[in-house]
């Protein structure tokens, strides 16, 4: 934490190298939380690009409140809710129809999900409603807390603990379901 | 059938963990390099963003110019210093430590939030390296340096063990619970977050393996600027709103010596020799209205290393598992830092009227020192006694070693708290 606030102070400074050490030490965390979120994962380049650019711009004014991963994480679920909607859009299909996570991609980054545990929770993370997929990505896979979370969508913490733990029940029934 | 394991482990361990991606130097270099275009974008459109240029504005007209020269010259007259400069900017937190170990008298007042309110959870008075506190039900702590002791609103001692200040602490240490130390190099060489014209604010994160980095989010400290002094410190949780206010005051009235002077400690209502791993002791009690007899039992000495303390050390089927084990844990780590033996001790009580209370079966006891604890009925809760009455029985074990190994002296402080106490 105390290295992310040095590095944010020469960020600001316009250090370049700053911004290559900000991007270097969270890449790989993000691009899983945007695989994990994306609909379609050939995106995930796309969104890890447009939130560092996004990013770089506010070089001299941005002030990092809570912790550097949780932001960019945030960052992050917010452009990949706008490229889902906007994929659900062109394609006019429902997110029921929309299938598990599938792994058969190419491009950039290499994505692959195995085992048959792993699939089926996959699968059943793409059933649930976005708020509460992107919580329990953003709270198990940052560690972003839901403080900070609640902070950037403006309600209270309680409310993101809520649907977190909405989101794990509703996971437990999906699997209790295919366990009967 | 339900599912079989934990949600969140198996999220992380058998989805989260098994996406793999890999970033090539291809993607790298085309993110990177369009960060860094706009980088350089947002740098050349900064100054203009900046705002007028107030001293070209100032130097630009011959009255502001003659204005200013003015204001200069009254102020270098007048002695006035122009603070909040860069200078200021770097003081670093090593600065304010050394001024705290410098500090005789400061008394502390504690607050904690819950929403909107402040509640004062107690007030401090630290001199000369003593500590009394006072909590807000009327509980006292002396600490003189070398023992610490605990007294209830009635004045009766309820804990006994060694001093806070005993490792050489200073009382700024005590209240951050070590996480504002002079001997963190990290942070001695942090520096404000935001200086003000009167005050300096340093902001900290507790580092990851510091033992409350699981609940602490951050502190933030604001420091006078003249002094060098904390005036104030808020205290973060995790996943929380709520925080901790603590208020430092230099400037009240020093309390006399006799102030930091416990009061004599009210004799045990009840003692006896206990043996380790032996038969249940029975004690009379006396002088505490409603309770006549304790009966205590003594077992489960451990003195080996921290790493093989048992993580089953307190179980009963009374108790929920990952509860007995998360107080086990607990135990552990107190013993990893504080070191053994440590022995566990079980102490139900028997009312006038013949009752019989629970026993708390994970009481991890050391020698000399007096605990604070508390049981209600047998069948759970306050109020579960045969008669319907409400009794919290409040008790204070401690446990003394004798000439004989396996033979120890047992001392038990207790009263019977009814509801409107």
């Amino acid at each position: 934490m105390l290295e992310d606030k040095l590095l944010i102070r020469k960020f600001n400074r316009g250090d370049g190298d700053a911004l290559r050490r900000i991007y270097e030490k969270y890449r790989n965390d993000l691009l899983k939380v945007a695989a994990a979120l994306l609909n379609d994962r050939s995106g995930v380049e796309d969104v890890l690009h447009d939130v560092f650019v996004s990013f770089a711009k506010g070089m001299g004014t941005f002030q990092l409140r809570g912790n550097l991963k949780g932001y960019l994480s945030i960052c992050i679920a917010n452009r990949a809710r706008d490229k889902n909607r906007a994929a659900q859009r062109q394609r006019t299909v429902g997110m029921d129809n929309a299938g598990p996570i599938r792994s058969d991609i190419s491009g950039p980054a290499h994505l692959a999900v195995h085992s048959e545990l792993s699939e089926r929770l996959g699968s059943a993370m793409a059933q649930l409603p976005c708020e509460q997929r992107e919580i329990i990505i953003l709270h198990l896979q940052s560690r972003t807390r839901f403080r900070q979370i609640a902070k950037s969508k403006g309600v209270s913490a309680n409310t993101i603990r809520s649907r977190y733990r909405y989101g794990l029940n509703k996971l437990r029934s999906i699997l209790n379901g295919e366990l009967r | 059938m339900r599912y079989p394991g934990n949600i969140e482990r198996s999220i992380e361990k058998s989805y989260l963990e098994n996406i793999e991606v890999s970033a090539d130097a291809e993607m790298d270099g085309r993110i990177l390099g369009d960060a860094l275009a706009a980088m350089e974008e947002s740098k050349k459109a900064g100054p203009a963003l900046a705002g007028p240029n107030v001293w070209r504005t100032i130097m630009k007209n011959r009255i502001t110019k003659l204005a200013a020269a003015a204001v200069i010259i009254t102020a270098v007259l007048l002695g006035v210093k122009f603070a909040g400069g860069p200078d200021m900017a770097n003081v670093a937190w090593g600065e304010v430590t050394n001024r705290v170990a410098q500090v005789d008298y400061v008394h502390v007042y504690w607050f904690k939030s819950r929403g909107d309110a402040l509640f004062r959870q107690f007030e401090g008075w630290y001199a000369h390296g003593k500590l009394v506190r006072r909590g807000d039900k009327g509980g006292m702590t002396y600490d003189d340096g070398q023992t610490q002791q605990k007294f209830d609103e009635q004045g009766r001692r309820i804990g006994k063990k060694p001093s806070l200040f005993a490792e050489g602490k200073t009382f700024f240490e005590l209240f951050s619970a070590d996480l504002l130390s002079d001997k963190n190099e990290q942070l001695s060489q942090l520096t404000p977050i935001n200086v003000g014209d009167d005050f300096l604010i340093y902001e900290v994160d507790p580092p990851p393996d510091w033992d409350g980095s699981q609940w602490l989010e951050n502190i933030s400290v604001t420091v006078g600027k003249n002094s060098l002094l904390p005036v104030q410190m808020k205290i973060f949780e995790k996943d929380s709103d709520d925080y901790d206010l603590v208020m430092f005051d230099y400037e009240a009235p020093e309390k006399p010596p006799e102030f930091f002077e416990p009061p004599m400690a009210a004799s045990a209502n009840g003692q006896s020799e206990v043996v380790l791993d032996g038969q249940e002791v029975v004690l009379n009690i006396e002088g505490a209205p409603g309770l006549k007899q304790a009966v205590v039992r003594l077992y489960d000495k451990y003195d080996g290393p921290a790493e093989q303390f048992p993580l089953d050390y307190i179980s009963s089927d009374r108790l929920d598992p990952n509860f007995s084990r998360a107080v086990s844990e607990g135990v552990r780590k107190k013993y990893k830092k504080k070191g053994g033996p440590v022995y566990r001790l079980d102490v139900s009580f028997v009312t006038d009227e013949g009752y019989e209370s629970g026993t708390l079966v994970f009481l991890a006891t050391r020698l000399n020192e007096a605990g604070q604890c508390g049981v209600g009925s047998s069948a759970g809760g306050l109020d579960g006694w045969p008669d319907g009455k409400y009794r919290n029985i409040k008790f204070s074990p401690l446990l003394k070693s004798t000439e004989r190994e396996d033979t120890y002296i047992v001392e038990i402080r207790c009263w019977l708290r009814p509801k409107d106490d």
